[in-house]
Protein backbone atom coordinates (compact mmCIF):
# COMPACT_ATOMS: atom_id res chain seq x y z
CA UNK A 1 0.00 0.00 0.00
CA UNK A 2 1.33 3.38 -0.69
CA UNK A 3 1.97 6.04 1.87
CA UNK A 4 -0.36 9.03 2.20
CA UNK A 5 0.83 11.91 0.71
CA UNK A 6 0.35 14.89 2.86
CA UNK A 7 1.36 18.89 1.67
CA UNK A 8 2.09 21.13 4.38
CA UNK A 9 1.45 24.98 3.63
CA UNK A 10 2.87 27.58 6.14
CA UNK A 11 4.93 29.96 5.97
CA UNK A 12 7.09 29.56 8.79
CA UNK A 13 9.41 27.91 7.87
CA UNK A 14 11.63 25.93 10.83
CA UNK A 15 7.85 25.06 11.65
CA UNK A 16 6.49 23.53 8.72
CA UNK A 17 9.88 21.79 8.30
CA UNK A 18 10.17 20.01 11.42
CA UNK A 19 6.45 18.99 10.89
CA UNK A 20 6.89 17.36 7.57
CA UNK A 21 10.23 15.27 9.68
CA UNK A 22 7.72 14.16 12.61
CA UNK A 23 5.00 13.27 9.56
CA UNK A 24 8.11 11.33 7.97
CA UNK A 25 8.36 9.40 11.21
CA UNK A 26 5.20 8.36 11.31
CA UNK A 27 5.26 6.34 7.77
CA UNK A 28 3.19 9.21 5.47
CA UNK A 29 5.20 11.07 3.03
CA UNK A 30 5.32 14.72 3.44
CA UNK A 31 5.81 17.73 1.50
CA UNK A 32 6.20 21.31 1.86
CA UNK A 33 4.94 24.74 0.85
CA UNK A 34 5.89 27.86 2.10
CA UNK A 35 3.05 30.04 0.29
CA UNK A 36 -0.36 29.28 -0.81
CA UNK A 37 0.80 29.91 -4.37
CA UNK A 38 3.45 27.11 -4.15
CA UNK A 39 1.11 24.82 -2.98
CA UNK A 40 -1.16 25.22 -5.87
CA UNK A 41 1.20 24.92 -7.94
CA UNK A 42 2.01 21.70 -6.57
CA UNK A 43 -1.27 20.56 -7.14
CA UNK A 44 -0.67 19.90 -10.74
CA UNK A 45 2.35 18.21 -10.77
CA UNK A 46 2.32 16.03 -6.96
CA UNK A 47 -1.15 16.29 -5.71
CA UNK A 48 -1.05 15.00 -2.05
CA UNK A 49 -4.07 13.15 -0.92
CA UNK A 50 -3.85 15.53 2.26
CA UNK A 51 -3.13 19.22 2.67
CA UNK A 52 -2.69 20.72 6.21
CA UNK A 53 -2.99 24.22 5.76
CA UNK A 54 -2.19 27.69 7.67
CA UNK A 55 -4.66 30.45 7.58
CA UNK A 56 -2.63 33.26 7.37
CA UNK A 57 -0.17 34.06 5.19
CA UNK A 58 1.91 36.26 3.10
CA UNK A 59 0.22 36.85 -0.53
CA UNK A 60 -2.30 34.54 -0.60
CA UNK A 61 -4.37 33.48 2.80
CA UNK A 62 -5.37 30.18 3.47
CA UNK A 63 -9.46 30.74 2.77
CA UNK A 64 -8.44 31.45 -0.68
CA UNK A 65 -6.31 28.35 -1.45
CA UNK A 66 -9.02 26.13 0.80
CA UNK A 67 -11.00 27.45 -1.93
CA UNK A 68 -9.47 26.62 -4.94
CA UNK A 69 -8.21 23.06 -4.16
CA UNK A 70 -11.82 22.17 -3.44
CA UNK A 71 -12.83 23.91 -6.34
CA UNK A 72 -10.56 22.05 -8.87
CA UNK A 73 -9.40 18.88 -6.64
CA UNK A 74 -12.23 18.00 -4.28
CA UNK A 75 -10.99 14.60 -3.64
CA UNK A 76 -8.36 15.94 -1.62
CA UNK A 77 -8.86 16.68 1.80
CA UNK A 78 -7.47 19.75 3.60
CA UNK A 79 -7.24 19.97 7.30
CA UNK A 80 -6.78 23.75 8.31
CA UNK A 81 -4.04 24.08 11.12
CA UNK A 82 -3.91 27.79 12.43
CA UNK A 83 -3.31 29.43 16.04
CA UNK A 84 -4.70 32.78 15.00
CA UNK A 85 -8.77 31.91 13.34
CA UNK A 86 -11.33 31.78 15.37
CA UNK A 87 -15.22 30.54 15.47
CA UNK A 88 -15.82 32.79 12.16
CA UNK A 89 -12.98 31.42 10.55
CA UNK A 90 -13.84 27.78 11.70
CA UNK A 91 -17.40 28.03 10.21
CA UNK A 92 -16.36 29.71 6.80
CA UNK A 93 -13.43 26.42 6.84
CA UNK A 94 -16.40 24.35 7.33
CA UNK A 95 -18.30 25.83 4.91
CA UNK A 96 -15.59 25.78 2.09
CA UNK A 97 -15.28 22.42 2.74
CA UNK A 98 -11.89 21.81 5.26
CA UNK A 99 -11.95 18.33 6.40
CA UNK A 100 -11.04 19.31 10.00
CA UNK A 101 -10.49 22.85 11.69
CA UNK A 102 -7.63 22.68 14.46
CA UNK A 103 -6.06 25.17 16.48
CA UNK A 104 -2.49 25.33 16.56
CA UNK A 105 -2.72 24.33 20.52
CA UNK A 106 -3.46 21.07 19.52
CA UNK A 107 -2.35 18.21 17.70
CA UNK A 108 -2.55 17.05 14.45
CA UNK A 109 -0.67 14.13 14.97
CA UNK A 110 -3.68 12.20 16.59
CA UNK A 111 -4.51 9.16 13.91
CA UNK A 112 -0.86 9.44 12.45
CA UNK A 113 0.55 6.75 14.58
CA UNK B 1 -11.51 51.21 15.51
CA UNK B 2 -11.77 54.67 14.67
CA UNK B 3 -8.22 54.86 13.80
CA UNK B 4 -8.29 58.62 12.77
CA UNK B 5 -9.61 59.18 16.47
CA UNK B 6 -7.92 57.23 18.64
CA UNK B 7 -4.33 56.72 16.33
CA UNK B 8 -2.06 55.92 19.19
CA UNK B 9 -5.04 53.04 20.05
CA UNK B 10 -4.95 52.12 16.67
CA UNK B 11 -1.03 51.67 16.30
CA UNK B 12 -0.74 49.86 19.59
CA UNK B 13 -3.33 47.34 18.61
CA UNK B 14 -1.87 46.76 15.46
CA UNK B 15 1.80 46.72 16.72
CA UNK B 16 0.50 44.17 19.42
CA UNK B 17 -1.37 41.73 16.95
CA UNK B 18 1.33 41.48 15.00
CA UNK B 19 3.71 40.77 17.79
CA UNK B 20 1.97 38.27 19.67
CA UNK B 21 0.95 36.31 16.32
CA UNK B 22 4.60 36.14 15.79
CA UNK B 23 5.25 34.98 19.95
CA UNK B 24 2.34 32.26 18.57
CA UNK B 25 4.50 31.23 16.02
CA UNK B 26 7.94 31.20 18.15
CA UNK B 27 5.66 28.91 20.67
CA UNK B 28 4.71 26.66 17.37
CA UNK B 29 7.97 26.21 16.29
CA UNK B 30 9.32 25.13 19.84
CA UNK B 31 6.38 22.74 20.49
CA UNK B 32 6.98 20.90 17.27
CA UNK B 33 10.89 20.68 17.71
CA UNK B 34 10.19 19.56 21.48
CA UNK B 35 7.77 17.00 19.85
CA UNK B 36 10.73 15.82 17.45
CA UNK B 37 12.75 15.10 19.77
CA UNK B 38 10.38 13.16 21.97
CA UNK B 39 9.44 11.76 19.02
CA UNK B 40 13.15 10.61 18.05
CA UNK B 41 13.75 9.03 21.86
CA UNK B 42 10.98 7.14 21.75
CA UNK B 43 11.70 5.50 18.43
CA UNK B 44 15.33 5.64 18.40
CA UNK B 45 16.14 5.58 22.08
CA UNK B 46 15.58 2.41 23.32
CA UNK B 47 17.14 1.10 19.85
CA UNK B 48 20.36 2.67 20.94
CA UNK B 49 20.59 4.15 17.02
CA UNK B 50 19.51 7.82 18.18
CA UNK B 51 20.03 10.19 15.78
CA UNK B 52 22.03 12.59 17.67
CA UNK B 53 22.70 15.22 14.95
CA UNK B 54 18.93 15.55 14.10
CA UNK B 55 18.20 15.80 18.33
CA UNK B 56 20.73 18.56 18.59
CA UNK B 57 19.59 20.58 15.38
CA UNK B 58 16.04 20.47 16.92
CA UNK B 59 17.48 21.40 20.26
CA UNK B 60 19.81 24.70 18.31
CA UNK B 61 16.08 25.64 16.98
CA UNK B 62 14.29 25.78 20.06
CA UNK B 63 17.17 27.72 21.76
CA UNK B 64 17.04 30.00 18.71
CA UNK B 65 13.43 30.78 18.90
CA UNK B 66 13.37 31.14 22.98
CA UNK B 67 16.07 33.97 22.03
CA UNK B 68 13.49 35.08 18.94
CA UNK B 69 10.55 35.25 21.24
CA UNK B 70 12.85 37.15 24.08
CA UNK B 71 13.76 39.69 21.54
CA UNK B 72 10.04 40.15 20.67
CA UNK B 73 8.20 40.49 24.20
CA UNK B 74 11.41 42.83 25.24
CA UNK B 75 10.72 45.18 22.47
CA UNK B 76 7.08 45.14 22.82
CA UNK B 77 7.27 45.75 26.38
CA UNK B 78 9.69 49.10 25.44
CA UNK B 79 7.37 49.69 23.03
CA UNK B 80 4.45 49.69 25.88
CA UNK B 81 6.55 51.84 28.36
CA UNK B 82 7.00 54.95 25.91
CA UNK B 83 3.35 56.09 27.73
CA UNK B 84 5.19 56.12 30.92
CA UNK B 85 6.78 59.73 30.38
CA UNK B 86 5.39 62.60 27.43
CA UNK B 87 9.26 63.33 26.60
CA UNK B 88 12.13 61.02 27.08
CA UNK B 89 15.51 60.74 25.79
CA UNK B 90 16.17 58.13 23.32
CA UNK B 91 18.84 57.19 20.99
CA UNK B 92 17.37 56.93 16.98
CA UNK B 93 19.65 54.04 15.99
CA UNK B 94 18.06 51.67 19.23
CA UNK B 95 14.59 52.81 18.19
CA UNK B 96 14.82 52.31 14.49
CA UNK B 97 16.08 48.45 15.88
CA UNK B 98 13.02 48.29 17.65
CA UNK B 99 10.68 49.22 15.05
CA UNK B 100 12.64 46.84 12.69
CA UNK B 101 12.21 43.82 14.77
CA UNK B 102 8.54 44.52 15.23
CA UNK B 103 7.81 45.35 11.61
CA UNK B 104 9.42 42.30 10.35
CA UNK B 105 5.84 40.49 10.00
CA UNK B 106 4.06 43.51 8.07
CA UNK B 107 6.62 43.14 5.58
CA UNK B 108 6.76 39.30 5.91
CA UNK B 109 2.68 39.69 4.80
CA UNK B 110 3.94 41.80 1.46
CA UNK B 111 6.57 39.44 0.65
CA UNK B 112 9.02 42.43 1.38
CA UNK B 113 11.83 42.56 3.57
CA UNK B 114 13.19 45.23 5.88
CA UNK B 115 16.42 45.29 7.71
CA UNK B 116 18.23 48.16 10.20
CA UNK B 117 21.84 49.45 8.80
CA UNK B 118 22.86 49.55 12.19
CA UNK B 119 24.72 52.88 12.40
CA UNK B 120 27.57 53.19 15.06
CA UNK B 121 27.12 56.99 15.94
CA UNK B 122 24.75 57.87 18.42
CA UNK B 123 22.25 60.18 17.69
CA UNK B 124 19.92 61.25 20.75
CA UNK B 125 16.68 63.03 20.78
CA UNK B 126 14.11 64.85 23.42
CA UNK B 127 10.57 63.20 22.43
CA UNK B 128 7.32 61.32 23.06
CA UNK B 129 8.80 58.03 22.86
CA UNK B 130 5.49 56.31 21.12
CA UNK B 131 4.66 59.17 18.64
CA UNK B 132 8.24 58.55 17.33
CA UNK B 133 7.29 54.98 16.57
CA UNK B 134 3.93 55.57 14.97
CA UNK B 135 6.55 58.09 12.74
CA UNK B 136 8.92 55.42 11.98
CA UNK B 137 6.42 52.75 11.53
CA UNK B 138 4.43 55.28 9.15
CA UNK B 139 7.01 56.10 6.89
CA UNK B 140 8.00 52.16 6.54
CA UNK B 141 4.10 51.15 5.74
CA UNK B 142 4.45 53.84 3.40
CA UNK B 143 7.34 52.18 1.73
CA UNK B 144 6.11 48.65 1.87
CA UNK B 145 2.58 49.67 0.71
CA UNK B 146 3.88 51.35 -2.76
CA UNK B 147 7.18 49.02 -3.43
CA UNK B 148 7.11 45.82 -5.39
CA UNK B 149 6.99 42.90 -3.76
CA UNK B 150 10.08 41.60 -3.19
CA UNK B 151 11.87 44.90 -2.29
CA UNK B 152 14.07 45.21 0.92
CA UNK B 153 13.77 48.56 2.79
CA UNK B 154 16.87 49.66 4.33
CA UNK B 155 16.37 52.10 7.79
CA UNK B 156 19.32 54.06 8.24
CA UNK B 157 20.30 56.94 10.32
CA UNK B 158 22.71 59.48 10.21
CA UNK B 159 23.37 63.46 10.74
CA UNK B 160 22.77 65.73 8.96
CA UNK B 161 22.94 69.99 9.25
CA UNK B 162 21.95 69.39 12.94
CA UNK B 163 18.97 67.32 12.28
CA UNK B 164 19.25 63.36 12.66
CA UNK B 165 17.86 61.74 9.96
CA UNK B 166 15.86 58.28 9.81
CA UNK B 167 16.09 57.37 6.15
CA UNK B 168 13.78 54.45 4.03
CA UNK B 169 15.23 53.47 0.90
CA UNK B 170 14.72 50.65 -1.48
CA UNK B 171 17.29 48.95 -3.09
CA UNK B 172 18.80 50.53 -5.87
CA UNK B 173 16.72 49.73 -8.96
CA UNK B 174 13.59 49.29 -7.30
CA UNK B 175 10.91 52.09 -7.64
CA UNK B 176 7.86 53.15 -6.93
CA UNK B 177 5.74 56.73 -7.52
CA UNK B 178 7.06 58.68 -4.51
CA UNK B 179 4.71 59.23 -1.32
CA UNK B 180 2.19 61.85 -1.83
CA UNK B 181 3.59 65.48 -0.62
CA UNK B 182 2.07 69.00 0.45
CA UNK B 183 2.48 72.07 -1.39
CA UNK B 184 6.16 72.80 0.70
CA UNK B 185 7.29 69.42 -1.37
CA UNK B 186 7.17 67.58 2.83
CA UNK B 187 5.52 64.05 2.45
CA UNK B 188 2.20 63.79 4.17
CA UNK B 189 2.98 60.69 6.19
CA UNK B 190 0.44 58.82 8.90
CA UNK B 191 0.96 60.07 12.05
CA UNK B 192 3.57 62.92 11.00
CA UNK B 193 1.23 65.33 10.84
CA UNK B 194 -0.40 68.36 13.28
CA UNK B 195 1.43 68.25 16.21
CA UNK B 196 4.66 66.48 15.21
CA UNK B 197 7.31 68.84 15.00
CA UNK B 198 9.77 66.36 12.69
CA UNK B 199 9.45 66.97 8.69
CA UNK B 200 9.51 63.95 5.99
CA UNK B 201 10.65 64.28 2.81
CA UNK B 202 11.52 62.08 -0.83
CA UNK B 203 15.23 61.00 -1.07
CA UNK B 204 17.29 62.86 -4.29
CA UNK B 205 16.98 59.79 -6.26
CA UNK B 206 15.10 56.30 -5.88
CA UNK B 207 12.33 55.34 -3.86
CA UNK B 208 12.63 56.57 -0.20
CA UNK B 209 11.69 59.01 2.68
CA UNK B 210 13.51 60.89 5.35
CA UNK B 211 12.31 61.81 8.50
CA UNK B 212 14.07 64.34 9.92
CA UNK B 213 14.57 65.40 13.70
CA UNK B 214 15.84 68.30 15.43
CA UNK B 215 18.97 66.34 16.89
CA UNK B 216 19.69 68.80 20.30
CA UNK B 217 18.56 66.60 23.39
CA UNK B 218 17.92 70.25 24.45
CA UNK B 219 15.57 70.76 22.19
CA UNK B 220 12.10 69.40 24.50
CA UNK B 221 8.67 69.15 22.30
CA UNK B 222 10.57 68.93 18.92
CA UNK B 223 8.33 65.85 18.63
CA UNK B 224 4.68 65.31 19.91
CA UNK B 225 5.45 68.54 21.71
CA UNK B 226 2.45 71.49 20.67
CA UNK B 227 2.41 72.96 17.47
CA UNK B 228 1.77 73.14 13.90
CA UNK B 229 4.37 70.96 11.58
CA UNK B 230 8.07 72.55 11.74
CA UNK B 231 9.30 74.27 8.69
CA UNK B 232 12.80 74.49 7.61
Amino acid sequence: MSKIRVLLVDDEEDYVRTMAERMVMRDLQSTVALSGEEALDLLDTDPPDVIVLDLRMPGMQGMEVLERVKRDHPHIQVIILTGHGGEKEETEARRLGAFEYVQGGQGVYQGTG
Amino acid sequence: MNTERYPEAAFLSAMTASTTHEARNVLSIIKESAGLVEDLVQVYGARGNLDLEKVTRALERIDLQVKRGADLLTTLNRLAHTLDQDLSRVELNQEVEQLVRLSQRFARQKDQQVAAEGGTEEHHLVVNGLRLHMTLHGALMCCLEELPKGSRVTVGVHEENGFAVAEFRSAEGETAPGPPVDGSGWITLEYLSGALGARAERTATGYGIRILFPRDPGARGSLGGPGGRATT
